[in-house]
């Protein structure tokens, strides 16, 4: 957990934070008050988190010794009479733990074939990897630099990888790399090809996402050069961690902003996080990763912003959540999603 | 505000004896959990008849059912979701001679209440007012996650399970909760309410 990216509203959302504040004990204490020594510059945001949990002192009325008594006592005597009915009952227990020790060994077993299948099967395919909609794989590429390909995504990788050459991709759609350490040579550089640009790097995590408009490209750790695909060829820009750059292919723009970068690869985990994020992005989102067709007829609604998560796996759970988190109606048929108030 | 990480390891002690069939165990988690369940119950009626009787109920079931209950079950979550569920199942059976029924309808309220110290007084009360008003703008889902996230201090986990959700939507809900709280207080009064909470 990065806490220096933290805004005041994430200080107040995380749960060691939260604990903090509401119930200290020795470790919450030990560790905050210490990191808040190390980060004065986070004493602003945190005190606003610290003051808007100890805003909701919610009032509760004490339970009377009466009521108390009351229900204690007609709870026990129903067990009383419960227990005199059922003394001749006899109690049948089993206990399935060795079963269930061999089906979690037998699972063990079959997960790690499953795994060695796979593999095998990737290492025998021609090397064009696609996902459909609302699929993600992982790849292991020959260098043993891995691949988390998004949804509705492609990913063209050389059969051969030469011992002294650069290690290069192809990438259409979205992708999550994390680049192993080569030394020496060309098969140091790691280049990934999309229509708007190269990312050229050393060892590194990154995301690569190309959107309608847009190229996103999120640094997580190490160092990368984008080589940019526009007229004036050869431009390069050097990227940081934590940076992310959006490059707009009509208009020839570079955005540089930080950002919180797990974020934006969390979907390799399953789940999206929303910052701020409108409704019509998400629809986008959806659009690409599932294949469904988003209709939201209300505009203003459609310009809504949105913070949270969502789940990711199954369309169904991340549309549920997406109804109940923000209290709109989402309705499913066939192909197309419309959200409603 | 309670301190339940602390409670924890005797809670689970105390439930593996109960489920033994220790009556002393199955009092001490009554008294122990009597009165969380009594607030959470006041939060969907005020029909403290109703609640007392869904509260019998639900430890009459418990010690009858005691030697179906899972080992890994903590008693806390576990009791306040069996309240909840109880407690809408009859509230709901009201609704539907009285209307149409609709099984989602519930109500939820909840209120802040500070101590008044003498220096401060006029301003908590407007303070108390003004986070009140906030806490009346949200949805009963929302006024949910935050009693049971700020008072009770569940985990995102734990709220999720009570209320039947999704993880992320009990974190959603509380995030989107938070963030109207905090546009309802005027930044000049959240500056004071650090000196009155301190006090």
């Amino acid at each position: 957990m990065d806490y220096l990216l933290f805004t005041a509203t994430d200080f107040s959302l995380d749960e060691h934070f939260q604990r903090w504040v509401l119930s200290p004990d020795e470790e919450t204490h030990a560790f905050w008050d210490t990191w808040l020594l190390q980060h004065p510059e986070k004493t602003a945001d945190v005190e606003t988190a610290r003051r808007l949990i100890q805003s909701l002192r919610i009032g509760t009325e004490p339970l009377s010794e009466t009521q108390r008594h009351r229900m204690h006592r007609n709870i026990m005597t129903a067990v009383q009479e419960n227990e005199e009915t059922e003394a001749d009952v006899v109690e049948l227990r089993t206990t399935n733990a060795v079963f269930r020790r061999w089906r979690v060994a037998a699972a063990v077993l079959l997960g790690t074939l499953g795994l060695a299948g796979t593999w095998y099967w990737y290492a025998n395919r021609p090397l064009v990897y696609q996902t459909a909609y609302g699929e993600t794989r992982t790849l292991v590429l020959p260098d043993q630099s891995k691949v988390v390909l998004n949804a509705n995504s492609e990913l063209r990788v050389r059969k051969q990888w030469q011992a002294d050459a650069p290690r290069e991709v192809w990438l259409d759609g979205e992708a999550y790399f994390e680049v192993t350490e080569q030394l020496g040579g060309q098969a140091a550089k790691f280049k990934v090809y999309t229509r708007d640009l190269t990312v050229e790097v050393l060892g590194t995590r990154f995301n690569v996402a190309e959107r309608d408009k847009h190229t996103d490209v999120t640094l997580n750790e190490g160092k990368v050069r984008l080589n940019l695909n526009t007229e004036t060829a050869g431009r390069e820009i050097m990227m940081q961690p934590g940076e992310m750059v959006r490059f707009s292919e009509n208009g020839q723009r570079v955005e540089k902003a930080k950002v919180k970068a797990e974020d934006h690869s969390s979907w390799t985990k399953n789940y999206w996080v929303l910052d701020n994020t409108t409704l019509a992005d998400i629809a986008a989102r959806i659009e690409a990763t599932y294949g469904y067709q988003v209709e939201i007829n209300d505009s203003e609604l459609a310009g809504e912003t949105l913070s949270g998560v969502l789940p990711t796996q199954q369309i169904d759970s991340l549309l549920e959540v997406l109804a109940i988190s923000y209290d709109v109606k989402v309705r499913r048929e066939n192909t197309t999603i419309a959200i409603t108030r | 505000m309670h301190t339940q990480v602390s409670r924890q390891g005797e809670d689970t002690r105390l439930w593996q004896l109960f489920r033994e069939g220790d009556r002393t165990a199955f009092t001490s988690l009554y008294n122990a959990y009597v009165q969380a369940l009594y607030n959470y119950g006041r939060r969907f009626t005020t029909d403290t008849a109703l609640i007392e009787d869904c509260i019998q109920d639900l430890f009459i079931d418990l010690w009858r059912k005691k030697d179906q209950l899972a080992d890994a079950d903590t008693p806390r979550y576990y009791l306040l979701k069996s309240l909840r569920n109880r407690l809408l199942r009859r509230l709901n059976q009201r609704q539907r001679f009285a209307s149409s029924g609709l099984t989602d309808e519930y109500d939820f309220q909840v209120e802040v209440s500070y101590e008044l110290t003498l220096v401060n007084e006029q301003w908590a009360a407007d303070q108390q007012r003004l986070v009140n008003r906030a806490l009346q703008s949200l949805s009963k889902r929302q006024r949910e996650v935050i009693y049971l996230k700020f008072y009770e201090n569940f985990s995102y986990e734990d709220i999720a399970r009570i209320m039947s959700l999704e993880v992320a939507s009990a974190y959603n809900l509380v995030s989107k909760a938070l963030d109207s709280v905090r546009r309802h207080l005027p930044a000049a009064y959240a500056a004071l309410l650090l000196i009155l909470l301190i006090a």
